[in-house]
């Protein structure tokens, strides 16, 4: 399977680069590093991900990218199934470019991550929704290897008036702990998309489409020494099944777990273009998806627990030319909607709400050789949940803030180099916690409290980042990328709880990575 | 066009408006315990305030504390269903029991009640009735239990095992004539071949040839090994404070020794293993096997026990601890082994060869105690009514972990240890990360 995914990446990237010679590849690949720095343009790039309705309306003609980068994270101001300490390396390709009539967006990712310090978390990290999973007291170091690829495709039919697309979306995973108890973990997800659109007018555009999904993960915990495999002696080594928001079980057989996922849904698309306001694109997405957790041995089939979550996801953006300036609002919600149902008790206990509003406004200053990005955002952040078995029921609102420069700036010898600085503040607002005190255990006690002190208290944080990038082999940009991010908290919320772990004074982020565009 | 737009967005948002269940159909509920004494004339006399009610989550292992009101009720106004073992007790200072029933007693009284694997449903308004009563607290005290055995690959695997008997008084005692038996009980929830009672257990009224006269289930057990001490009556004394070992092979584990086959035997790992060369009885099978285990040697030095019942090559106790332990004295007439023997009750009737287990009068029982398996979802059904043991113990680590339970300590006097025994073993015992003969905790 690894050596298909290197096939493809290999493929992606010389049908990039033999296209890139075309024309005059060093203006090309110019373009497409002052294309990456535009924070507005950019962001029109990123929303023609959400749907291959808009690629032709949103993506330039041609850009291309390869980028390898590594990433370090180190501090316990974090969620408690977190990692501690977070080494990750990623290979990403990408690009659009037109074959005849047809737009072909594409993007292959590798990514090799390697986490110091888990606890309670026997998860992919692609499901935040899941509440059926295995976890440990102890921190585990977990190795996740992840491999991407994204595909957008989209052609005018009918003298240009009927815009079909197709979309598809794969990831398979591997991830794995490397001591005990060894948690191993295989899965991956499979998406496709298909819409279709009309143009009613030539600023009007309305599409709908179907999306159709499946996936599936594999759990497995083991121990290599057989001595912790009943942890009683040292608690730590215990497995646990968390079921739900409430306190876990001790799950020391069959330590197992099938889920095979199942999604669907329906988008609905429109852009208005060249109209006096500017460029208005909009995308409506709800996707209603099945989870069911089972196990299977030969002594048959036991199907445990399915979870039912809608997602839907309201996105507007707003592009406007003010002279040679540009700016770009987008307007973002989300929200989230989970429930269980218990096969032990034919009923459903757990109700899970996540929901997002956001409104980010980017304003981008064209000079002769250089682009000034300011940005400012506003999102609303509310989470619910709410275990029936436990008698938990636990909320929390906040506001993050951010402001932010950036400025890129191009040499006459066609050197790119750039900086952006970003401040962020992120505000508890308001928040609601109820457990029942005779079922608080160790996993109450080490992620439930934890999390609410975390997520009840205000952090602040910057964001600082530098690019310098050359023309290289006369066909590319070649740069480089490094970035800093740190975050610190205020004094944590008294809830009345005793907290045996509490969440860290800071966590620092840096990043650095090599891009080329061509 | 603007219209249109409009339209458009509101005809999206309206479809998406559609709102799920704002709280969880499954609720902690309310519940109520309400205990009472068993016997209607204690019941009138003795107090119900204060009665300590333990409620412990099979699923998550979580204890939860709570005391009942002067009306021996404690209500429970959020309880998350599940599978629950609820243990109630009081303890009636010995003046206090005397002065209320006229009885004179010179130790403390406890009254147990309890019931294992409670299903806590959906419902509200649910309640359960305790009945509590006292068990003998006897001289003699089941003080450690060594079944886990050993690492099956650099232990001694089962061969060492023993089980420690302990003087719980400030007088000289005498070994002599106690008996030794193993409880048994059905070993499964799922088994639809037998006769069972509310808590799944035999319903040993349905054996065949069961009198209709006994309480067989409350005034029973049933024992698949029994063994006695021998003696002539004084010939075995134990001082107070001092304790008596029954080794299943009484030798040192820790060394080489050779079979009976001829064969060494010996551990990769002599620290996982005990030392049984001091222990003061032994049971020894091979005289009643046509192939006894080559482990099972006689060591002429130790004095072994009387076998009237066993079961298996030697005296192997269930590794995952799925057993009763009942030490006894025959306070009958009739001679222990001419006690009556039934089968389990099948629902077919059972074949001429079934094995048959002794019937053991509880009232001859001196100490008690139930070991269950250290995963809630490997339990069984409770073998001991809560006169004998009201809870059950166990080893955290389970089976070959070389850890033993042993009763706690719940006073020194004048050098000796007075153990704790209030038969509930949740309460009494704890364990030892290595079996150790005669130790303490």
């Amino acid at each position: 399977m690894k050596h298909t995914f290197i096939y493809i990446l290999f493929f992606l990237s010389s049908v990039s680069c033999a296209l890139g010679q075309n024309t005059d590849s060093l203006s090309i690949s110019s373009r497409s590093k002052i294309y990456s720095g535009d924070s507005v343009k950019f962001s029109a790039y990123d929303f023609a991900k959400t749907s291959p309705f808009f690629i032709k309306k949103l993506m330039p003609q041609q850009y291309s990218s390869i980028n390898a980068g590594y990433n370090y994270s180190k501090g316990t101001l974090m969620h408690a199934q977190d990692a501690s300490k977070l080494y990750e390396t990623f290979l990403s390709t990408e690009g659009i470019t037109q074959i005849k009539t047809v737009s072909l967006w594409g993007q292959f990712v590798i990514n090799k991550t390697v986490e110091d310090s888990t606890k309670f978390a026997h998860i992919t990290r692609y499901n935040p929704t899941n509440r059926y999973y295995f976890g440990s007291p102890i921190d585990l170091n977990y190795e996740r290897t992840v491999y991407n690829l994204k595909a957008l495709a989209s052609k005018n039919m009918l003298k240009n008036n009927l815009p079909i697309g197709l979309g598809a979306d794969y990831r398979i995973g591997n991830h794995y702990s490397t001591n005990d108890p060894r948690g191993d973990i295989k899965d991956f997800q499979f998406d496709l998309t298909a819409t279709a659109g009309y143009n009613l007018s030539k600023q009007l555009s309305v599409g709908a489409g179907y999306r159709y999904g499946y996936g599936r993960e594999r759990v497995n915990v083991g121990y290599k020494n057989n001595s912790l495999s009943q942890g009683s002696v040292k608690p730590e080594y215990n497995t646990y099944l968390i079921n739900g928001y409430g306190e876990a079980q001790e799950y020391n057989t069959n330590r197992s777990i099938n889920t095979d996922f199942k999604r669907n849904g329906l988008e609905i698309n429109l852009a208005a273009e060249k109209t006096t306001f500017g460029d208005v694109y909009f995308n409506y997405r709800y996707t209603k998806e099945k989870q069911e957790f089972y196990y299977r041995s030969d002594g048959g089939y036991f199907n445990y627990v399915d979870y039912n979550n809608i997602a839907q996801n309201f996105r507007l953006l707003w592009l406007k030319g003010i002279a040679l300036n540009t700016l770009s609002i987008d307007l973002q919600y989300n929200n989230n909607d989970g429930d269980n149902y218990i096969i032990e008790y034919l009923s459903n206990s757990y109700i899970f709400n996540s929901n997002t509003i956001s409104a980010k406004a980017t304003y981008s200053i064209h000079q002769k050789k250089a682009i000034h990005n300011y940005s400012i955002c506003i999102q609303k952040i509310g989470e619910q949940r709410q275990d029936g078995l436990a008698g938990n029921d636990i909320q929390f609102n906040q506001l993050n803030f951010s402001i932010g420069y950036g400025l890129n700036k191009q040499t006459t010898q066609q050197h790119n180099w750039g900086f952006s600085v970003m401040a962020h503040y992120n505000k508890y607002l308001n928040s609601h916690f109820n457990t029942t005190a005779n079922n608080v255990g160790v996993f109450t006690r080490n992620v439930i409290y934890y999390d609410y002190a975390y997520n009840t208290t205000s952090k602040f944080g910057a964001n600082l980042t530098g690019d310098y990038s050359i023309p290289m082999f006369k066909q590319i940009q070649a740069g480089i990328k490094v970035g800093l991010n740190y975050w610190r908290r205020d004094d944590l919320k008294d809830f009345g709880r005793v907290l045996t772990s509490a969440p860290g004074k800071d966590r620092f982020s840096s990043n650095i990575s090599l891009n080329l565009y061509f | 066009m603007k219209i249109s737009v409009f339209l458009f967005l509101a005809l999206t948002i309206t479809f998406a408006a559609c709102k799920k269940n704002t709280s969880p159909e499954i609720h902690p509920v309310q519940y109520q315990i309400k205990t009472s004494y068993a016997s209607k004339d204690l019941g009138k006399v003795l107090p119900l305030l204060n009665v300590r009610i333990v409620l412990k989550n099979t699923k998550t292992n979580i204890n939860d504390t709570l005391f009942t009101k002067a009306d021996g009720i404690v209500p429970i106004l959020k309880l998350s269903p599940g599978v629950y073992d609820i243990t109630a007790s009081i303890t009636i200072p010995a003046a206090q029991y005397t002065s209320l029933t006229n009885e004179i007693v010179d130790k403390e009284v406890v009254f147990n009640g309890s019931v294992k694997n409670q299903v806590i449903s959906l419902k509200d308004d649910q309640s359960l009735q305790l009945d509590l009563v006292s068990g003998s607290i006897g001289p003699w005290v089941i003080k450690q239990i060594y079944y886990a055995g050993s690492n099956s690959t650099n232990g001694a695997l089962f061969r060492d095992q023993f089980i420690e008997f302990y003087n719980n008084t400030d007088s000289l005692l005498y070994a002599d004539s106690l008996y030794f038996a193993e409880a048994i009980g059905i070993q499964n929830y799922t088994s639809k071949t037998v006769y069972r009672l509310e808590n799944q257990q035999y319903d040993w009224s349905k054996s065949q040839d069961m009198p209709g006269n006994i309480d067989a289930n409350n005034g029973f057990v049933y024992a698949r090994t029994l063994l006695m001490i021998p003696g002539t009556g004084k010939q075995y004394p134990v001082k107070a404070g001092e304790s008596i070992i029954l080794a299943q092979t009484a030798i040192n584990h820790k060394s080489p020794f050779t079979g009976t086959d001829g064969k060494t035997i010996s551990v990769r790992d002599p620290s996982l293993t005990v030392d049984l060369s001091g222990a003061d009885f032994e049971a020894y099978y091979a005289p009643f096997l046509p192939r006894p285990l080559a482990s099972d040697i006689d060591n002429p030095n130790v004095p072994n026990v009387e076998v009237i019942a066993y079961n298996g090559t030697d005296l192997i106790f269930d590794n995952p601890g799925r057993i009763g332990y009942v030490i006894f004295r025959n306070k009958g007439t009739t001679d222990v082994k001419n006690l009556k023997q039934y089968a389990a009750p099948s629902i077919t009737p059972p074949s001429s060869t079934a094995e048959k287990y002794y019937q053991i009068p509880v009232s001859y029982i001196i100490d008690a105690v139930e070991t269950q398996p250290y995963s809630a979802a490997s339990r069984v059904p409770k073998k001991l009514g809560a006169s004998l043991d009201a809870g059950y113990t166990f080893v955290p680590a389970g089976a070959y972990s070389s850890q033993s339970v042993i009763r706690k300590t719940e006073a020194t006097v004048n050098g000796r240890k007075v153990l704790k025994d209030t038969n509930n073993s949740l309460e009494d015992f704890d364990f030892l990360p290595l079996a150790a003969p005669r130790a303490f905790k």
